[in-house]
């Protein structure tokens, strides 16, 4: 592990608030529409596609990367295993299964009711999870992303069966293929509340990190552990329903950054979460702005691109052989 | 394996392909001849290869949960044609005969499996775990890959190419049947050959290195078959992921101490038996012609799952 002094962090973090910024800068002029600063001001149908599209667009990749790098770090940390992250244990498919429930069962409901009931399912998918490896004991750290991916597969099967038969299938593959080029002004709001979550965890983090000392220890020292681990599971539901109710699942995000930054700063949340975030915002605009780019005048979703990169990294990591997880 | 067990299960093999030809078609035995003879030597051509594909790659990989579709082969496959469309067009690539380009995408298919699998194998042979959750990713990131240039081509050849990628049990290709009716008399002839090499094989790379057995060169060998099958029922119905687990788990399941050849032959005979025998019942039955393919990937999921936690509690 590489300890950076605290000037270097200090300026390094900078660096990195600079680059978001410039990508932020950068993604409110790249798309199909061409615009300019001065057209921005001068016409007003330019104007009205940077207000009503390319801010918001913006804005909701950066929430959705950094809330997704975040609760990947926070994943990693409450089951312990650094291949942890909510599509790798099947709860972004639990959140697919309660969204299609509330569509098919009550339709008219408010979008808040939707997601509510599809945090319920996606935290029912991770007390399955729990259950499962309690069970089993593992002792090989890649058992629980082994076992994770195929638990997430028999979800993501019985969602697609649901969608099937009843005619969603486009519904389930919005949810499931994160994609920014719907958002628009007025029907993206909810991500902000993923973003609450956010700063929420990142204002607990001193008390997650107790997490970190495992069941026995943290027990012995007086922590009240299985609340902690509840009170996790209650934010990854929910923020993991939110983003995937409004803009879709982004594979592999949770998993790549924060193993990124965990590399460099280590195990403590406090300082690790701000970065998990950073990057995550940064390399989720980055492809996003790449999807738009590539085939221009369509578009890739920022999912595809990042399922690319993260899986030869996913790939990558196992390839070299980390000692011991 | 008691002979009794082989009259068995070809019994069985003989009343479904039966129940499949004739089922429903009132005796007339030119609508059979003309409409079900090509689907039925299609559907046993696959559930052979599908069954020996998957008993070879446990082999090679020492493991009873791991096939070549769950490590992406199946996807290389797709990968290949829409790269094709992508780079001729969708008209040129409709001009190709398929067999040309069934035999492209063998080669193609066995460099993949001799180098990536090869690799991998050999390096994580002591860690089943980390080469099976490699496979997973790398079947995960072969299918994105599909998608993002599934993406980049014109809605004409989008199209076409989905025809490629959703092919089922019911709409199988038959205009390549002679083709992979060639590849596989090859592939069992070569199998006919070495398998008491194989018996030997899987007694693990150092015993069998000290029992005369070339390793490498076997691995190899027994890759480019894997290959060659799966491009052989891939080009017939299009991937199918967890079919062939489902074979190798009821073959074992009945014979765990079968050798490997009676092991082929019975893995054989199942895998042509639920293909025939099943879509005689989805298709002439209930009517539902499109479900099997679907009834057999969740079944397949399942038993992965359970052999998988099955194997964890043993241990």
């Amino acid at each position: 592990m590489i300890r950076h002094t605290g000037l270097t962090q200090s300026l390094l973090l900078l660096l990195f608030v600079l680059c978001l910024m410039t990508l932020m800068l950068a993604s409110l002029f790249i798309g199909t529409y061409d615009l300019t600063l001065a057209s921005v001001f001068e016409n007003e149908q330019a104007s009205m596609v940077m207000l009503l599209s390319r801010v918001p667009r913006t804005l909701a990749v950066v929430i959705a990367g950094g809330v997704l790098g975040l609760i990947g770090g926070l994943s990693q940390v409450v089951l312990n295993n650094r291949f942890a992250e909510p599509t790798t244990i099947g709860t972004a498919q639990g959140v697919a299964i309660g969204l299609l429930g509330t569509h098919i069962l009550w339709p008219e409901s408010p979008l808040y009711v939707h997601t509510l009931v599809a945090s319920g399912f996606g935290l029912l998918s991770l007390f399955g999870f729990f259950s499962i490896i309690r069970q089993l004991k593992l002792n090989d750290p890649m058992l629980l992303p082994l076992i994770g991916l195929i638990y997430s597969a028999i979800l993501g099967a019985i969602a697609t069966f649901i969608a099937f038969e009843f005619d969603l299938m486009q519904f389930l593959m919005v949810w499931l293929n994160g994609d920014f080029s719907t958002v628009i002004s007025g029907r993206y709001e909810l991500i902000w509340g993923a973003a609450a979550i956010a700063v929420l965890v990142y204002w607990l983090a001193n008390q997650l990190n107790l997490l970190n000392l495992g069941e026995q220890t943290g027990r012995a020292l007086g922590v009240p552990f299985r609340t902690l681990v509840f009170i996790a599971m209650i934010m990854i539901a929910l923020s993991t329903s939110m983003v995937v109710a409004t803009v879709g699942m982004i594979s592999f995000l949770g998993l790549v950054v924060p193993n990124i930054v965990r590399y460099y700063l280590g195990d403590n949340l406090k300082q690790s979460l701000p970065w998990s975030a950073l990057i995550g915002a940064c390399l989720l605009l980055g492809c996003d702005m790449l999807g738009r780019y590539l085939s221009n005048p369509f578009e890739l979703p920022a999912s595809l691109v990042f399922g690319v990169l993260g899986g030869c990294f996913f790939i990558w990591v196992l390839y070299k052989g980390e000692p011991n997880v | 394996m008691s002979k009794h067990a082989l009259t068995m299960i070809i019994a069985i093999w003989i009343v479904s392909s039966l129940l499949f030809l004739l089922l429903g078609s009132g005796g007339d035995l030119d609508f059979v001849w003309r409409f079900r003879v090509n689907k039925w030597l299609a559907l046993n051509f696959v559930g052979v290869s599908v069954a020996l594909a998957t008993f070879l790659f446990q082999t090679v990989s020492q493991s009873r949960v791991l096939t070549p579709a769950i490590m992406g082969l199946d996807s290389v496959f797709l990968l290949f044609n829409v790269l094709l469309i992508g780079i001729l067009g969708g008209a040129e690539y409709a001009k190709i005969s398929g067999s040309i380009k069934f035999f492209l995408q063998v080669v193609l298919m066995m460099l993949f499996a001799v180098a990536v699998f090869g690799l991998l194998v050999r390096r994580f042979s002591m860690d089943i775990s980390r080469l099976l959750l490699i496979g997973i990713a790398l079947g995960l990131l072969i299918q994105s890959l599909v998608e993002f240039f599934a993406r980049l081509i014109t809605p004409e050849d989008f199209s076409l190419f989905q025809g490629i990628a959703f092919a089922q049990f019911n709409r199988v290709q038959t205009e390549l049947l002679g083709v992979v009716a060639g590849v596989l008399l090859f592939v069992i002839l070569m199998l006919w050959r070495i398998y008491p090499a194989i018996d030997i094989y899987r007694l693990g790379r150092n015993s069998a290195i000290n029992l005369g057995i070339p390793y490498i060169k076997m691995t190899t060998n027994l890759l480019m078959l894997v290959a060659i099958l799966v491009s052989a029922s891939t080009a017939l119905v299009g991937p199918i992921f967890f079919f062939g687990l489902l074979i190798t788990a009821i073959v074992f399941a009945l014979f765990p101490t079968a050798r490997s050849g009676s092991f082929m032959i019975m893995a054989a005979f199942i895998g042509a038996i639920s293909l025939v025998g099943g879509q005689a019942i989805f298709e002439h039955v209930l009517g539902l012609a499109s479900t099997l393919s679907v009834v057999i990937e969740f079944i397949g999921g399942l038993v992965f799952f359970m052999l998988l936690l099955k194997s964890r509690k043993s241990n």
